[in-house]
């Protein structure tokens, strides 16, 4: 029995000290440093941008839009805050960190064909966990939404922190060249895949809408020009307009946004060299479709006055 | 209820601690509620499944051991019918259907084929041959039958092992039933350990990989060769992972209560051929088919012709038991047909193997290949995805996917370096214990430092063990 309880009690032990050192050290590096790969721009947006434009997306806004092409045509600085894997809710935190310290003069959101079909947070809402308990109402909030024992795991920094210390040790040793210029990540590789045949037009999620509504919403109390863009991708296209196309555009008429869908655009898919994979442009993508997207505002902005 | 689930992690202890305080005589009848509890989590009504399968076993063996001739055998012949029956009608019926239709589809007629909605109950195949075993057990007069229904429904359900195995032989596991346990530290001990390596193979490295897996094989057209070919190299550790992890915590758990489960997995990525391979490998499923499958038909005396014929039936068999999905009898066909060749190669043309030096590492990495390419026919979703993945590999070459970026791939690798190293110093006997060390506090601060591990490496969101779906 007494070598039971010095085994559990020194697990005990062992494991309760490291997790309080793992939430000390790990929480005085993410406020001393910037972290590196997406951690850059979520933390340029929750913390320093200042920019008058923003672009909110997923990883189809990093591989669309460059604001350095962007600056000049728009006369206002630009950024785009793009996250991989990421979804509405995401967005809407993002929009409500950066709004808590300026309010941007224009909004774009980039948005995939099925944007509002995603049900829940989205798998990698979790990469805003070392901003839990930071101040950021949203962002606890929604992370303490999974589920009834969630607050209570979210007090463990192993828990936490779990597999982020991982790529903060990686990058920290062996460092992390930045090759965004902006917020856009240009991607030199070539297209190896066939045309995808598979796309789907899938049905909106409420939650995901009212997400995507309370978004409009706040730029719209705050004066912000919101625009909505779906980039066009290398799939085979789907009979009719997407669901999510059509909610966003109903939401853009409310407010006057602008909503711009190149989502099913058949210039592009004849040019497969434009891209890196099925719904991601590489470079020469990028450029031909930041310069046609520029023009398609302008026609927009014109028709609006 | 899952193992890598909250819910299991508060019902354990209490259980542990309940089953060890309580009396003797009630500790059996506690464990069979708790057993069903435990199913019953997922989907109470089938419950109901174990209990018929559990009465008619009982039932049947009563009888087995109680006549002779004619009577016994027809017995025994009522039991497996039962219980086969309803294994294939909850997992093979949809599947049979399909292929019939197929096969009166190329005969020219042509009808829609019906799709029964049944969902599949979990760990069905293993609590059924468990109880199959023990019928013919009886029947075989290897061991004698069960007299308390309750402790005989508690081999059928007992919790740690009830939904993947080990699929245990009533010879090694109901005495143990009959067992006064006694309070034992070193056992309690053990099986925690047991249960953290168990942890650190799912969630860490089985969760880890399975997003790189899942993002490949359910989106083959998307990718390349070698995306393709490192999905598989992932796959190869998952699917040991997955279910060696689910062993270990099955085999853990089950010795903090005293109780001694078989071994499942024995290092099977160092066998030096896909015969040792498969003495590795699930070693529960590969010496209940050898017993009651492979022996039955022959084994390996009779003419040489039909001892191939034997190996290809009993492995084609043992696809189908993984699975309805022609995946799964290709993946079968597929080691049955290798175990073909190597019995040709070493029995029928005496080339012996070398067991040494280079060659034997060889003989492993080549063994190994063997088994990653099989991997890919038994991950892929259909039989035309595998065909494509195939494809794939041999013609379509290209940049590798690095999915969620380098860290996410780094990640695993580091963590399947872990395993592999900590299975070539159990392989190779070396003398160094961490976690097994006699030092209670070196041994304590290894276990501590490995649920740390655990719980910064963890895939949390890795979902239900593979093996659950079988």
């Amino acid at each position: 029995m007494k070598t039971i309880l010095k085994y559990f009690l020194c697990v005990l032990v062992v494991v309760v000290g490291f997790d309080l050192l793992l939430g000390f050290v790990a929480k005085r590096y993410v406020t001393t440093h910037i972290l590196p790969g997406d951690y850059q721009a979520i933390d340029y947006l929750i913390n320093r941008s200042n920019e008058e434009c923003l672009i909110i997306g997923s990883s189809l806004a990093i591989n669309s839009l460059m604001p350095s092409l962007m600056e000049d045509s728009l006369g206002m600085t630009c950024y785009n805050g793009g996250a991989n894997a990421q979804s509405m809710p995401y967005f809407e935190t993002m929009l409500d960190c950066v709004f808590r310290r300026y309010t941007p003069k224009m909004v774009i959101f980039v948005l995939d064909p099925n944007e509002l079909s995603r049900k829940g947070l989205g798998q990698r809402y979790n990469v805003l966990v070392p901003y839990y308990g930071c101040g950021h109402e949203l962002i606890d909030r929604n992370l303490e939404s999974k589920d009834a024992v969630e607050p209570w795991l979210l007090r463990s920094a192993s828990y936490r922190y779990n597999r982020i210390w991982w790529r903060i040790l990686l990058y920290h040793f062996i460092g992390y060249s930045n090759k965004s210029d902006k917020g856009f990540v240009p991607h030199e590789r070539p297209m190896s895949l066939p045309m995808l045949k598979t796309i789907q037009n899938e049905d909106t999620v409420q939650a995901c809408v009212d997400s995507f509504v309370r978004c409009m919403t706040i730029c719209n109390d705050r004066g912000v020009k919101v625009v909505c863009v779906f980039p066009p991708g290398y799939y085979s296209p789907v009979n009719g307009a997407f669901q999510s196309v059509n909610v966003v555009e109903e939401e853009c008429l409310k407010i006057n946004a602008v909503c711009i869908d190149d989502s099913q655009d058949s210039t592009f898919l004849e040019h497969p060299e434009w891209f890196y994979d099925n719904k991601h442009f590489n470079i020469d993508g990028s450029v031909i479709y930041t310069k046609q997207f520029l023009q398609e505002l302008k026609a927009h902005s014109q028709t609006q006055q | 209820m899952l193992f890598n689930s909250l819910a299991f992690v508060a019902f354990f202890p209490i259980v542990c601690l309940l089953y060890w305080l309580l009396p003797h005589r009630w500790r059996n009848l506690f464990l069979l509620i708790a057993s069903y509890y435990f199913y019953m989590n997922w989907k109470p009504a089938y419950a109901l499944l174990i209990g018929f399968s559990t009465i008619v076993t009982w039932v049947c063996g009563r009888h087995i051991a109680d006549s002779a001739g004619k009577a016994k055998k027809v017995s025994l012949v009522v039991c497996l019918v039962l219980n086969f029956a309803i294994l294939f009608i909850y997992k093979y019926l949809n599947f049979a259907t399909g292929a019939v239709f197929s096969l009166l589809d190329l005969a020219g007629l042509r009808m829609a084929v019906p799709e029964f909605d049944i969902l599949l109950p979990v760990g069905i195949s293993f609590y059924t041959f468990q109880a199959v075993g023990y019928t013919i057990d009886v029947y075989r007069g290897t061991i004698r039958p069960e007299r308390n229904f309750f402790t005989y429904a508690l081999f059928v359900s007992f919790f740690p092992q009830l939904v993947a195995g080990p699929i245990e032989r009533a010879a090694n596991l109901l005495p143990q039933f009959h067992t006064r346990h006694k309070f034992n530290g070193e056992n309690l001990i053990e099986g925690f350990k047991l249960m953290i390596w168990g942890y650190f193979m799912k969630l860490c490295i089985a969760g880890n990989v399975s997003v790189y897996v899942d993002a490949v094989f359910n989106n083959l057209p998307n990718h390349n060769g070698t995306s393709v070919i490192m999905a598989a190299f992932f796959f190869t550790f998952q699917i040991f992972c997955d279910f060696g992890g689910y062993s270990l915590i099955a085999i853990g758990v089950a010795r903090c209560m005293g109780f001694n489960l078989m071994q499942n997995f024995n290092r099977p990525y160092f066998a030096t051929s896909v015969k040792e391979f498969w003495r590795r490998w699930h070693i529960s499923l590969s010496t209940w088919f050898m017993d009651y499958v492979y022996i039955p038909l022959g084994g390996s005396r009779c003419s040489r012709a039909k001892h191939l014929r034997n190996l290809l039936i009993t492995f084609v068999v043992s696809g189908v038991w993984h699975g309805a999905n022609w995946t799964f009898v290709v993946w079968g066909a597929y080691h049955g047909l290798l175990l073909c060749g190597h019995t040709i190669r070493v029995k029928f043309l005496h080339i012996k193997e070398s067991t040494t030096g280079l060659m034997k590492a060889v003989n492993i990495v080549f063994t190994f290949v063997l088994a990653m390419a099989g991997w890919i026919f038994f991950r892929a979703n259909t039989l035309s995805d595998a065909v494509q993945a195939f494809h794939h590999i041999l013609y379509r070459r290209g940049p590798l996917f690095i999915g969620e970026g380098k860290s996410e791939m780094a990640l695993p690798l580091v963590l399947i370096a872990l395993l592999v190293l900590k299975e070539l110093k159990d392989e190779m006997g070396w003398n160094i214990h961490l976690m097994h060390n006699k030092n209670v506090y070196v041994s304590a601060v290894s276990s501590a430092l490995m649920i740390i591990v655990i719980a910064v490496c963890a895939q949390f969101e890795s979902g239900a063990f593979i093996y659950f779906q079988f």
